[in-house]
């Protein structure tokens, strides 16, 4: 037993390890391009490895560029876009798992269509009502616009959650004498809420890490999300390599950090619903 | 006050009709059953009781004021639902003090009274667990508790013995009965199970595909059943049906198998020549006899359940279940010779199925 798991395990991290590589590989390259000196950036032989770790460069960044703007306007519109989207979602999700209504099915098909439509097929249309309204440049349309893009997907998970939930507990509580919003709020949202956080969390993640819209519509460096705040140090008469590095791990960090705390819940989220 | 009218209520679901013209009347203090197959509507009329589904048409009146719209909230009702519903996010406790913090009773009163019933239930050490560290039948008692704490007027249950084991199901039932004699609380009590039916209920309500087929005492859906449907539905093992007809000899009414068999009947003055008819004797009022005054029944298989012996078999190419209590003495063998008590059986029209009364 122990030889064949031995034997077992070898083959399989045989295969494992070059996809392991392949992904590690452009993450290793960021951070030691981040603390290179800078000397070192172009350098031909090119040294893969550092031979001095430069972690002032972090320092440098944060007061020297626009990046700690950037990373404040993406904080903003990510959490408003979080937020208007489980607004809309959840209370969408919880109609669709108890209350009967003509058009129920064709809603739900609508909401699946939409999910297929990629952004940068409507960037486009967004932009033309963008600037008819007058909001080029707006944080909170953007924040807007990313939650219409989410709330499909919010209240697709939602909805495959609340209909976990049995419908007896609320109708328990009626017959003690709750009343409807004191029965979904004291026995309904506390039980839906793990759902209503991962779903929060795929909405963050999804409008953090956007860039083709914010790209289009937005014109004013002072209203960059990080994403764009990246791209601007491409625009200097020299390309400094470290810098981006650097701001490419900051951009990165509030994802990395909520996937990890979150990992096993993503995954549960991703399945539940999917088997009863 | 708990009594209940229900007149000529039905239920239909987009065009559907589930329940027809159903009339109970339900009197203070009782313990109503409602039986019938999966399917039948009784969950649908419990649930229509209490105010979760809209009643189509009919009236339901409790203690004489007109109740279709009351929401469930004000009909002063408490039910114990199959799965329980027990909050899995509260513990014993906020279970049980749920409906009386919505009341606004003060804390110690309600710190009390979650004690007493607790106690009553036996169930006092459970009050910091949440409801997935309790066992089945733990569970079932928290519901009850909470159902009982708030003392509302009516009770109602949905088959809420259905996830226990048989053991613990045989404790509950007794358990439920008992409670609800001391409490004298208007009990609507919903199973398929007819054992439940008949050891429980005051009074029992079969329902047949949304309709009732027979109310009455458990004594008089056993004794006197109105059908054949009511005859098959109680007793475990079941009654015996043979099919035959009625042959008139001199005025006095003879019944014969299709295998030309004949079987003492009552001579009852509706039956009539060449009547096709249906004879069901229940297997506890068929007795051991000898070969010359009783019926010849080849043994097919023997049950031994302690307290009886049950025996299925045929006579002729007629299927017949028996069931003789210890005192009988019995010996196991292939055929047998039994007499019944004419008196009991029963003869019921093989086309509409009702009694031949």
């Amino acid at each position: 037993m122990h030889k064949s798991k031995l034997k077992q395990t070898l083959i399989a991290w045989i295969f494992l390890l070059p996809v392991v590589f392949v992904i590690l590989f452009p993450f290793a390259v960021t951070l030691f391009t981040a603390i290179k000196p800078r000397n070192e950036l172009t350098a031909i032989p090119p040294h893969f490895l550092p031979s001095q770790f430069h972690w002032e460069n972090f320092l440098s960044v944060w007061s020297q560029t626009n990046i700690s703007h950037a990373i404040l306007n993406s904080l903003y519109i990510s959490t408003l876009s979080t937020l208007i989207a489980i607004i809309v979602a959840a209370p969408t999700a919880y109609a669709m798992t108890r209350f009967d209504f003509k058009g129920k099915e064709a809603y739900r098909f609508f909401l699946l269509v939409t999910q297929m439509l990629s952004p940068i097929v409507l960037v486009l249309g967004l932009f033309r009502l963008m600037v008819a309204a007058g909001v080029v440049d707006s944080l909170s349309f953007l924040a807007l616009i990313y939650a219409a893009f989410n709330v499909a997907f919010c209240v697709w998970m939602l909805q495959s959650y609340f209909e976990t939930i049995p419908k007896d507990l609320e109708e328990s509580a009626w017959i003690e004498g709750a009343g409807r919003i004191r029965s979904l709020l004291t026995i309904f949202l506390p039980l839906a809420v793990p759902a209503i956080t991962i779903v929060a969390m795929f909405t963050f993640v999804n409008s953090w890490n956007e860039f083709i819209i914010a790209f289009s519509t937005l014109r004013d460096s002072s209203s960059y999300t990080i994403q764009l705040g990246i791209i601007e140090m491409t625009g200097y008469y020299s390309i400094r390599w470290d810098y981006i590095m650097v701001s490419v791990i900051l951009a990165s960090l509030p994802v990395a950090i909520l996937f990890s705390w979150l990992q096993k819940h993503l995954i549960g989220g991703l399945t539940t619903g999917a088997v009863k | 006050m708990a009594q209940m009218q229900l007149k000529d209520i039905k239920k239909d679901y987009s065009g559907t009709a589930v329940l027809h013209d159903i009339n109970i009347e339900i009197n203070e203090g009782e313990f109503v059953v409602l039986i019938g197959e999966s399917g039948c509507g009784k969950s649908t009329l419990l649930r229509m009781i209490c105010g979760l589904e809209e009643i189509s048409a009919g009236e339901l009146v409790i203690d004489g004021v007109l109740a279709n719209h009351i929401p469930p909230q004000k009909r002063d009702m408490s039910m114990v639902f199959q799965s329980y519903a027990l909050y899995p996010h509260m513990n014993v406790y906020d279970n049980i003090a749920y409906g009386l913090r919505i009341q606004k009773h003060p804390k110690e009163q309600i710190k009390q009274k979650v004690h007493e019933i607790t106690t009553l239930l036996g169930i006092e050490a459970y009050l910091d667990r949440l409801p997935k560290n309790l066992s089945g039948g733990q569970r079932q008692r928290v519901a009850m508790g909470r159902a009982i704490v708030r003392d509302p007027k009516f009770f109602l249950f949905d088959e809420p013995l259905s996830n226990l084991d048989a053991k613990l199901r045989v404790v509950m039932r007794k358990e439920i009965k008992l409670l609800q004699k001391r409490l004298g609380t208007t009990t609507i009590y919903v199973t398929h199970d007819q054992v439940e039916a008949m050891t429980m209920a005051d009074k029992i309500v079969l329902l047949d595909k949304g309709h009732i087929v027979q109310t009455g005492t458990p004594e008089e859906l056993y004794d006197h059943p109105n059908s054949l449907f009511a005859a098959t539905f109680l007793g475990s093992p079941g009654i015996s049906l043979i099919q035959g007809k009625i042959k008139k000899e001199g005025g006095v009414a003879h019944f014969f198998t299709d295998d030309q068999i004949a079987f003492p009947v009552q001579n009852l003055p509706a039956l009539q020549e060449d009547q096709e008819v249906i004879l069901g004797i229940r297997p506890r009022d068929i007795h051991l006899s000898t070969a010359d005054k009783g019926l010849k029944m080849d043994v097919l298989i023997h049950e031994y359940t302690g307290a009886e012996n049950i025996l299925y078999g045929t006579i002729g190419d007629n299927e017949i279940s028996a069931a003789f209590s210890r005192k009988e003495p019995f010996e196991n063998a292939d055929t047998l010779h039994l007499i019944y008590e004419v008196s009991k059986s029963h003869l019921f029209d093989a086309k509409t199925k009702k009694i031949i009364l």
